[in-house]
């Protein structure tokens, strides 16, 4: 059952545009890859889809339900949100407010407990700092952060933002890790990864984007790394079309 | 020496309640509201108006006021505000000043140029009266009142979901809304909690001063002066910023006359600037 689908979406910054009739799909209990160099396009898309930012043609729908135009803020209530990269913490707030802000619209402070209990056996580490801003964190803890907050909403899809930019590849490991839990605990997930070979290996599907379009789509276990190596450069991508 | 001191210290609590509103609407927003000064002197007018039509019932006119001035607030922020914040601080600025530029000529039309006062029994009571030491119980009032509000909005901040989401909003906007916050509903929020700061303030100064239609740009100063010394955004700062414009302005009339005691305030903040940029209260390193 397709879960989110994009189709034929637009996204202009001013004059310049930054997504070009990009469509993508993502099913119930996959994990999906989302594939591409800096500037390709890709966190502009996941805001588009987030409603963070306009879109200008095409749409969003999520369970059934047309979103291109809702607010961010009902998107989440849907369950639909995204776990931006670390550096959208809230610095200011400790580690379990910064949590606690993630149940937001959940409206018992018991069940507001409980999903942060749920949080701290995911990631032991937040649950020591629990009382530190999050200022203090380092690169990989403010990911697993961002991911637990996100987590907070209790999301049936969620979308997690640049999962491994600047973090160290035992980090990497770590976080890749714990998705395993959230996939096993019923989380669709679209992933947004630089790191062409890890993104295919933990993704059922993948999508290559270049330059605000969707180059390349597929099974991850039918594509060849040096051909998405290829359309993730955009060498001779014009020769295959 | 004591005497000055000490109501110093007061009036720093009055200072540090103009100071609130101010530093909530910049803590979160990142706007700096010009009409400040003119929206407190519009609640002063408003008491004013409720205690004459009310027969001199001077509480019930400040309640009055507080729920008139944070209607207010939701007009300012939902209608004014708002539509124009997407296109940064800067429009918005433009928008506050001239909102404060109306409120001052719109005040001077209906209630002409003459200095005005609430009338009320406490600033003519004396809770301390020995040869030193002379305190008015309208200064004290305002002190407490001050320490209520700053703890009680403390509190609000820290522990509920609703401060929560205020700081986590003022902390990253778009994360926020990735919680489920509707940012600009808490933009309203945050508007009408600080216009019915504002209104508290009002009736309080004009409950110790007088006040007239164009005096609200001098009292935008001291708000400014305030969140500036304490930190913008932290309430406790806005307490001490209060009470160290205070204390300096009192001591500077003792040592230099009454005549240039602003100017010796305005020289204390003008350290401050100088020597701790963020404030003396600001909270954690910005990037």
């Amino acid at each position: 059952m397709s879960m989110l689908e994009v189709k034929d979406i637009e996204v202009y910054y001013g004059d310049f545009q930054a997504i070009n009739k990009v469509s993508i799909n993502v099913d119930k209990g996959d994990v999906v890859s989302l594939i591409g160099a800096n500037g390709a396009g890709k966190s502009t898309l996941i805001n588009a889809i987030c409603g963070i930012n306009k879109t200008r043609a095409g749409s969003v729908t999520f369970l059934g339900k047309d979103i291109t135009k809702e607010k961010t803020s009902h998107i989440v209530s849907l369950g639909l949100t995204s776990a931006p990269e670390g550096s959208h913490c809230f610095e200011k707030m400790t580690i379990q407010d910064n949590l606690l802000m993630g149940a937001y619209l959940c409206k018992s402070s018991a069940e507001r407990k409980q999903r942060l209990e749920e949080i701290y056996e995911l990631f032991p580490m937040l649950r020591e700092k629990a009382k530190q801003l999050a200022t203090f964190l380092s690169g990989g803890q403010r990911q697993m952060l961002s991911i637990g907050r996100a987590l907070m909403t209790q999301p049936k899809l969620l979308i997690c933002d640049e999962i491994s930019l600047g973090l160290a590849p035992v980090v990497i490991k770590e976080i890749y890790s714990q998705i395993e839990k959230i996939t096993q605990k019923g989380v669709t997930l679209l992933i947004i990864d630089q790191d062409v070979s890890r993104s295919l290996f933990h993704s059922k599907y993948a999508y290559v984007m270049l330059e605000g379009k969707i180059v390349m789509e597929g099974k991850s276990s039918d594509m060849n790394i040096d051909e998405v190596n290829d359309a993730y450069f955009g060498i001779n991508f014009s020769k295959k079309e | 020496m004591l005497q000055y001191l000490v109501q110093g210290i007061l009036l720093g609590g009055l200072y540090a309640i103009i100071g609130i509103g101010m530093s909530l609407v910049f803590g979160i927003m990142r706007l700096t509201n010009l009409a400040h000064g003119d929206l407190m002197i519009l609640s002063s007018y408003t008491a004013l108006t409720f205690c004459e039509l009310l027969g001199g019932n001077l509480i019930l006119a400040a309640i009055l006021t507080i729920i008139t001035m944070i209607i207010v607030g939701f007009f300012i922020q939902g209608f004014l505000l708002n539509n124009i914040l997407d296109k940064g601080s800067e429009p918005a600025l433009l928008v506050t000043f001239g909102v404060s530029v109306f409120l001052a000529n719109l005040l001077h039309k209906i209630f002409s140029a003459d200095y005005r006062g609430l009338a009320n029994s406490l600033s003519n009571t004396k809770v301390i009266s020995t040869p030193a030491v002379s305190i008015s119980a309208m200064y004290l009032f305002s002190f407490l009142v001050a320490i209520l509000l700053i703890t009680g909005l403390h509190l609000v901040m820290q522990y509920t979901n609703f401060g929560r989401s205020i700081r986590a909003t003022s902390d990253n906007a778009m994360a926020a809304s990735l919680t489920g916050v509707n940012t600009k509903k808490t933009y309203i929020y945050a508007m009408m909690l600080s216009m019915g700061v504002t209104a508290v303030s009002g009736v309080l100064i004009g409950c110790t001063y007088t006040f007239n239609a164009s005096v609200g740009s001098s009292y935008l100063i001291i708000a400014f002066g305030v969140v500036v010394i304490g930190g913008m955004g932290s309430l406790v700062g806005t307490l001490v910023g209060g009470i160290v414009l205070g204390v300096a302005q009192l001591l500077g009339s003792y040592f230099f006359g009454s005549g240039v005691q602003m100017l010796v305030a305005y020289v204390v903040l003008l350290i401050v600037l100088a020597t701790r940029p963020n404030g003396l209260f600001a909270r954690g390193a910005r990037k």
